[in-house]
């Protein structure tokens, strides 16, 4: 295991509020290998934001709790100091958001926010920051980058901004991306757009990748592996194929089922998810998903199940009562 | 299906523009269709096609500069007042954020009653028990949640809170603003499967707006597609994903990501950014992104036509289809 | 329907707003105190507080006069509480005309916008820019001779620019909601969504303004008095003792010290009291 850019190993956060502990994250664990793109997928309240930044580091200790290890290259970023995570953002990891209008910084040309990076972090010289801020830009596809590098955020539609902060986060060349949610909230031609530019980079920089989203339709043929998270723990994880076909999960076949598939036929009734995500403040000493699974027994009520491997190599789950193997999802 | 022949709903060449002279905003231009009793018609589009424009203007929220408007053949666009007020308890609008829909203040039975009580046209018992029935037909018990204040509800219960309140007048038709866009998707499904149902429950025509190309289609008996203020193609949900006509139509469908492992991956992606409604390109609107394009979509404008049985798209060069010689 | 069920397993408890606080009941029962000792002054056992007894002058507290007597012999006592009448209806009075014509005209303005909302809030950006107390000075100098009512009516009209201003940015922040589009599209009157909808989102903000305002004005009539503006001698105010014991600072403080006090405690807890209640209706503030 010592060549995966990325091991966790029993990551959990557990926020401290004034209505008690609030596990946002419990005992995550796996493995990321180089050039390799992993599928983080949840619906809100899930947990992946807060296991993403937690991994990065960005999740700040003075109301939450950190147990684990994560091991990004070796370096054991739990429990590590500001600085000693400083010396790994943008060089080693570097991370995008949901909202690019949020990430850039309104009142500065966006080459200028390029710049930043390169001379703090790589100590270029102000012309040679300059001629690798307008390379990126062209590598990431903004027109006319040389132009465009006086530009403020605000002059850029949305997928374009979005690609100001790809360059950005790929200044110093990391070897691994974090991705939160990076399309949601874009057109769907900008979508496709943006993830196939990021297929591109990743290729080209040979980099991973970890994206993370609600979207299914995001992961299904962009990842190689995926993890799927409820009330922040994983319930299953493995090869995407595998998860999608194969899936033993109830909670992930229900998640695949419940939405509308654009190859559906029109009115196809969708098998909706009874109830409402779970309260994380109150949750229950068994399997989360226990009050909405059509499968759940007694026992699934009362004690959690633990990660367990299924037929295919690298293909686990967390289940007491696990959908057959050869079920699978049935294409309409 | 069977068409009547009066649409419930007739919209004749309506025009939406913002501001004045140079620095005016064509955000719906000229776009004519109709919607039937008993159908729901699929709106979709990316940001700035004009299509949540369109609904708010069919609702009167916003002035349409032009045009016509029929809900069951009387014109609405003129009407003000108290004729207008009267003429928007036929038709009602669900948004697209559920919490900013719902008065914080106030409890959920009294902003469910709201419509019943401005119109006094139902009053005591038999007000409340209207009131009871609806909330438990979209999925909140009245008894233990009807007194509850609407900031202590989550996104997807709101949004019942509100379909609810849009149902107490019995209108004819419901126009649905992406109402299930900031929705997670397990609640989704609850709400698309509700509004199915309450639809075959209320008799009701939909008109829904969205983005979302897959729950466009689960909803939608037919689908308008929508590009920068024009309708590009409109015809039934089915045969327009399954062949569509006009090359916006294929690229959006093309750009779809499925759930789906096996599914193709497109590499043909559109290329660039719509460009800006104040200035649209002459002739055509997708010209300047479409592969296909020629010099006669540069001048002239293409209008809606029927290319297949109840299917019109608004291309000189639609595909998969013979071509008439002009 | 059977895939609908509504969660009730989890049945919430019903939202614990934050509870007031002791200082908060504090605050508002010395309020009360004040507010019923100008109501019920004349019936109350005082001293007269315009008989001049000078065997009495500067005198420090005693049991005969609780906080003593200023430099005329009148009892400092008797003369605060008949002073916060004139401190209490100015106030009030004042805040009773700035919202009474402010807040409507600032409601309807935001919610109208159009041509209403640009002339009058050009007219009153207009007035705003011109300094209100230089305006009330000019006022109150000229218009001879003083009363009460003047004062209040005067303070009044000059707070109705900075109320508009106020309750129309509360109101055009929420008159854009979607509930409101909602309401006017189910056919509800204009009159009808801005009690039903928009007051009960307003009259937080409002009513913690309206506190602060008071505040303001009976702060006001004591710099007023200071410069002789304020309601005649021999009448007391807080303003006017404060005034009159410029003169005889060394040798009366309790002159200085009294009426101070009991204008700096009315001030503050009118404050506290219209913070705290701004964070207690503000529905939209985090509890973390």
């Amino acid at each position: 295991m010592s060549g995966a850019l990325l091991v966790v190993r029993d990551l959990a956060t557990t926020f401290n509020t004034s209505a008690g502990p609030l596990p946002a994250v419990g005992g995550v664990s796996f493995d990321l290998n180089k050039n390799e793109t992993l599928g983080i997928v949840g619906e809100s309240g899930s947990g992946k934001t807060v296991l993403a930044r937690t991994i990065m580091g960005l999740q700040s200790r003075t109301n939450a709790t950190i147990t684990g290890s994560v091991q990004l290259n070796g370096v054991e970023t739990v429990g590590a100091t500001e600085d000693e995570m400083r010396r790994l953002w943008s060089t080693e990891v570097a991370m995008i958001f949901q909202d690019p209008m949020t990430s850039l910084n309104p009142v500065m040309r966006i080459g200028k926010q390029i710049d930043e990076t390169l001379r703090v972090r790589l100590a270029m010289s102000r012309s040679d920051a300059r001629a690798r801020a307008i390379e990126l830009l062209e590598m990431v596809g903004i027109p006319s980058p040389a132009q465009r590098y006086n530009a403020y955020p605000g002059q850029l539609s949305g997928g374009m901004r979005q690609r100001v902060v790809i360059a950005t986060a790929l200044a110093c060349s990391p070897k691994l991306l974090m991705a939160d949610e990076p399309t949601t909230g874009l057109d769907v031609t900008i979508q496709a757009q943006i993830l196939n530019l990021l297929d591109g980079l990743k290729e080209r920089l040979h980099m991973s990748v970890v994206l993370i989203t609600h979207d299914l339709g995001v992961v299904a043929t962009r990842t190689s592996r995926i993890i799927v998270m409820y009330a922040g723990r994983v319930v299953e994880m493995g090869n995407t194929r595998d998860v999608f076909t194969n899936h033993r999960m109830p909670y992930t076949r229900a998640l695949l089922e419940s939405s509308p598939k654009v190859a559906s036929p029109s009115h196809t009734r969708l098998t909706a998810i009874a109830g409402r995500p779970p309260n994380l403040l109150r949750l229950s000493d068994g399997c989360a998903f226990a009050p909405r699974c059509a499968f759940a027994s007694d026992r699934c009520h009362q004690e959690r199940p633990e990660l367990q491997p299924s037929a295919e190599s690298g293909h686990s789950f967390a289940c007491w009562n696990p959908l057959d193997p050869t079920e699978g999802l049935s294409r309409g | 299906m069977v068409e009547p022949t009066t649409p419930l709903l007739k919209v004749d060449n309506l025009t939406v523009t913002f501001g004045k002279g140079r620095h005016a905003v064509s955000a719906v231009a000229d776009v004519s269709f109709e919607i039937y009793e008993g159908e729901t018609l699929g709106l979709v589009g990316e940001s700035g096609c004009g299509k949540s424009t369109t609904g708010k203007a069919l609702m009167k929220i916003i002035e349409p500069s032009g045009g016509s408007i029929e809900l069951e053949g009387v014109d609405i666009t003129q009407q003000r007042g108290r004729t207008l007020r009267n003429s928007r308890t036929r038709m009602q609008m669900i948004f697209q954020d559920p919490i900013s829909s719902l008065n914080p203040r106030r409890r959920v039975k009294d902003i469910v009653a709201e419509p019943l009580d401005c119109w006094k046209s139902v009053t005591g018992v038999e007000r409340d028990v209207l009131i009871s029935d609806l909330l438990t037909k979209v999925g909140i018990d009245p008894a233990v949640y009807g007194n509850r204040y609407a900031r202590q509800f989550s996104g997807g219960q709101c949004q019942r809170i509100s379909i609810a309140r849009s149902l107490a007048m019995r209108p004819k038709m419901l126009i649905c603003d992406e109402m299930v866009s900031a929705l997670d998707v397990s609640v989704q499904a609850q709400i698309l499967n509700l509004l199915e149902d309450l639809k075959q429950e209320y008799g009701l025509t939909l008109l829904f707006i969205a983005h979302d190309l897959a729950v466009v289609k689960n909803v939608s008996d037919r689908v308008a597609v929508m590009y920068l203020g024009r309708i590009c193609e409109i015809g039934p949900a089915d045969s327009l994903y399954d062949a569509p006509a006009h090359p916006y139509t294929k690229f959006l469908l093309g750009a779809a990501l499925e759930a789906d492992p096996d599914s193709p991956m497109h590499a043909d992606v559109l290329e660039g950014e719509p460009p800006s409604p104040m200035n649209p390109p002459s002739g055509c609107r997708f010209r300047t992104r479409c592969p296909f394009a020629s010099e006669r979509c540069a001048s002239e404008e293409p209008q809606l036509r029927e290319v297949a049985a109840d299917h019109r798209v608004a291309c000189h060069f639609p595909l998969n289809v013979d071509q008439d010689e002009h | 329907m059977s895939d609908l069920i509504e969660e009730t397993l989890l049945v919430e408890r019903p939202e614990k707003s934050e509870p007031l606080g002791a200082l908060f009941w504090f605050c508002v029962g010395w309020l009360a105190l004040n507010v019923l000792g100008a109501i019920f002054a004349n019936v109350l056992p005082l001293q007269d507080p315009l008989y001049q007894n000078y065997s009495f002058i500067n005198a420090g507290p005693s049991l005969h006069h609780w906080l003593g007597t200023d430099d005329l012999g009148r009892d400092i006592f008797s003369r605060i509480v008949f002073g916060s009448r004139v401190s209490i209806a100015v106030g009030v009075g004042a805040m009773i005309i700035g919202f009474g014509i402010g807040a409507p005209l600032g409601m309807l303005a935001a919610y109208r916008r159009g041509r209403f909302d640009l002339i009058l809030t050009t007219l009153m950006y207009v007035f705003l820019a011109f300094p209100a107390i230089i305006a009330v000075i000019a006022v109150l100098s000229f218009w001879t001779p003083r009363a009460l009512l003047k004062i209040i009516l005067v303070i009044g009209l000059a707070s109705v620019p900075i109320v508009y201003r106020v309750i129309r940015t509360a109101t055009m922040a929420i008159a854009t909601k979607d509930y409101i589009v909602a309401a006017k599209v189910q056919g509800a009157t204009d009159r009808r969504i801005l009690v039903k909808e928009l007051l009960p989102n307003i009259a937080p903000i409002a009513v913690s303004f309206l506190l602060i305002g008071i505040a303001t004005v009976v702060t006001l009539e004591g710099a007023l008095a200071f410069l002789g503006l304020s309601v005649n001698p021999p009448t007391p105010s807080w303003g006017n003792m404060i005034n009159e014991s410029r003169t005889v600072m060394s040798q009366n403080p309790w002159l200085v010290l009294f009426p101070s006090l009991a204008l700096c405690l009315f001030l503050l807890c009118l404050n506290f009291i219209g913070d705290r209640l701004r964070s207690h209706f503000d529905v939209t503030e985090v509890k973390l």
